[in-house]
């Protein structure tokens, strides 16, 4: 469920930027704190082994078919939630650069959906609270997991409908997108959940000193004030990305507002323009026809698109194509000029 | 190999040691012409399509000038669009009114939506492959850490691409070794390994990364390693680095409020 650049507005994507550019900063911070030099290459080394852990397909139980594992709850159960968070980012990070695996605008929203929710949220409030501290029994262990990997990833696929209905991008209304969103991963939580357990069961077998099993490196907390300037960062991209989607272009919205109140008649031009365009939409040719529309709701209603104008998309398709075709061109052309010698 | 999605990442750091005026921009600059790039392409609202298309210049003239092979860039293109083309296909459902024709074809709204994203997601991807391609991962390490970011984000994340290649391998020979005994797996009826065997096999290569772990720690303390990795000598902003970031950005910002595929289309079509 990684986001893509594409799904996302610069709104929203700056500001989950922010957020977790903030939750980054913290875990640094507090990590900062603990003083353990040993932490850099264990995440390190932890970080390239969910890696290689995502290479190794498992049979998901009860079906033909297979699927790997995050890795989001087993880096909290190991690293606890700083040094898990910042793991999970350098992941998300590496696979945005290396691999193109989402991009670097929806990186903020990546690093939220998927760091936050396991790290600071499933980790100390679930499975730290049914595990405890001491040893678990295996049954206890396996059922935290559980728990705690559907808790990790549910919110997480949450947050990519909003952000992308945010952004003004998909057009599938808010509930039916979380409908289809929210049981798929609450499906690939429970199977994460096994999936982590089985880890984590051998390794608590094998070598007991390697599965932290006390709460001292575990200061869960993220300060109030962080809290606060999260929720604040939240709610002000909200507000930014709502009106940002609902008029995708301030000055064009802004010159359509005032052009609306000069030409006075525009809903009656409008709507005789729509009247036409049922009859012809059909017709060859019509995008050529100057003057012509096409769009538009039928209604009263704002047009949900821009009204395009005929002659303009027959000159946007015209430019847009010689553009690309020169673009392209020039990269090739400028092979030629570059030496190009391998180091 | 099982992972679908594996591709040698070491593939973008090798062609970042190709010599060119492109790779010899400061990583800072090549950082914030990107994001700006990103940006600005995002930005323009979904409907306009065509004013997309002079993007195309940035990372064609990139990748031309630096020298960069295809092949490399368009896998990776290939594997990052699906879940873009996913969420876009569901506009061609939800949005069916025509609102544009092209010589008889009535488009959709859903169409141009679903288009518009796929290019936008082409573009952004491109510009962050040619980033890496042109700069190198220890480059762009540190320059993220002169302007700013923490310190033990960046060491992590070049240790993950450093022990990347070495856990895997390790993965895949275990895999392999899994594969040769076959334990009670029967290939052919599924391509995953039972729940029970992936733990046990997973937590091997847990345990042994974790060791693995251990032996890095003492090598580093015993050669003087105090938690932070210095970039002194790598980074010079010449110059040559303002006339890029400078001539970028202002060709970026232009190109974000002119449109001159209409303007040009306008010219040769003869309409408006």
């Amino acid at each position: 469920m990684h986001m893509a650049d594409a799904l996302i507005s610069p709104v929203v994507g700056g500001t989950m930027w922010l957020v977790s550019g903030s939750l980054l900063a913290h875990s640094a911070r507090s990590l900062r704190r603990d003083t353990r030099d040993d932490l850099t290459p264990l995440m390190g080394v932890l970080g390239a082994f969910v890696f290689a852990a995502q290479m190794i397909n498992f049979t998901i139980p009860g079906t033909g078919s297979s699927g790997h594992i995050g890795g989001g709850s087993l880096l909290s159960i190991l690293l606890g939630p700083h040094a898990a968070f910042l793991t999970i980012a350098s992941v998300l990070t590496v696979q945005a650069l290396f691999f193109a695996d989402g991009g670097l605008l929806a990186l903020g929203c990546n690093i939220f959906n998927l760091g936050f929710f396991p790290a600071f949220l499933a980790y100390p409030f679930v499975y730290r609270k049914i595990t405890g501290s001491g040893a678990s029994p295996r049954a206890r262990i396996l059922g935290a997991s559980v728990i705690a990997a559907s808790t990790g990833l549910v919110p997480g696929a949450a947050a990519v409908v909003l952000q992308t209905s945010f952004s003004g991008i998909s057009e599938l209304p808010v509930p039916t997108f979380l409908a289809l969103m929210l049981p798929i991963h609450l499906a690939i939580g429970i199977i994460e959940g096994l999936a982590t357990a089985a880890v984590v069961l051998f390794v608590s077998a094998a070598r007991p000193d390697m599965v932290p099993s006390h709460a001292a490196s575990c200061r869960a907390g993220i300060h109030p004030l962080t809290l606060g300037l999260l929720a604040g960062a939240l709610v002000l991209g909200g507000i930014g990305s709502w009106f940002a989607s609902a008029h995708p272009d301030g000055l064009e919205w802004a010159i359509e507002r005032v052009a609306g109140q000069l030409g006075g008649s525009r809903s009656g031009w409008h709507a005789g323009l729509s009247e036409i365009q049922e009859t012809t939409a059909v017709m060859p040719d019509y995008g050529f026809r100057p003057g012509g529309t096409a769009a538009v709701e039928g209604d009263a209603g704002e047009p949900k698109w821009p009204a395009v104008d005929a002659g303009t998309s027959a000159a946007g398709v015209i430019g847009g194509a010689l553009v690309l075709l020169v673009a392209v061109l020039a990269g090739f052309a400028s092979r030629f000029g570059s030496a190009r010698n391998t180091a | 190999m099982s992972g679908r999605h594996w591709i040698d990442p070491g593939e973008l750091d090798e062609l970042a040691r190709i010599d060119s005026p492109v790779h010899r921009l400061d990583p800072r600059a090549k950082i914030l012409v990107t994001a700006l790039y990103i940006l600005v392409v995002m930005s323009v609202s979904p409907d306009r399509i065509a004013a997309l298309m002079p993007f195309v210049l940035f990372p064609s003239l990139g990748f031309g000038i630096a020298g960069i092979p295809v092949t490399p860039i368009v896998r990776r293109l290939a594997i990052a669009l699906p879940f873009a083309a996913m969420i876009g296909a569901l506009n061609l459902v939800v949005d069916r009114e025509i609102v544009l024709s092209v010589c008889g074809i009535g488009l959709t709204g859903g169409v141009i939506s679903f288009a518009s994203i796929l290019i936008r997601a082409v573009l952004t991807v491109s510009a962050a492959l040619l980033l890496v391609s042109v700069t190198g991962t220890h480059r762009i390490g540190a320059g993220l850490a002169v302007m700013g970011v923490p310190g033990i984000f960046v060491t992590q994340v070049l240790f993950l691409v450093r022990y990347l290649f070495v856990i895997s391998d390790e993965a895949v020979s275990m895999r392999r070794a899994v594969d040769l005994r076959s334990a009670g797996y029967h290939p052919g009826r599924s391509r995953g390994l039972p729940l029970r065997l992936f733990g046990s096999l997973m937590g091997s290569l847990l345990v042994r990364s974790l060791d693995r772990a251990v032996r890095v720690h003492r090598a580093m303390r015993a050669r003087g390693f105090t938690g932070d990795v210095r970039y002194a000598g790598i980074l010079r902003f010449r110059s040559m680095d303002w006339v890029f970031l400078g001539s970028c950005a202002a060709v970026l910002i232009a190109l974000r409020w002119a449109d001159p595929t209409q303007w040009l289309g306008g010219v040769i079509a003869g309409v408006r």
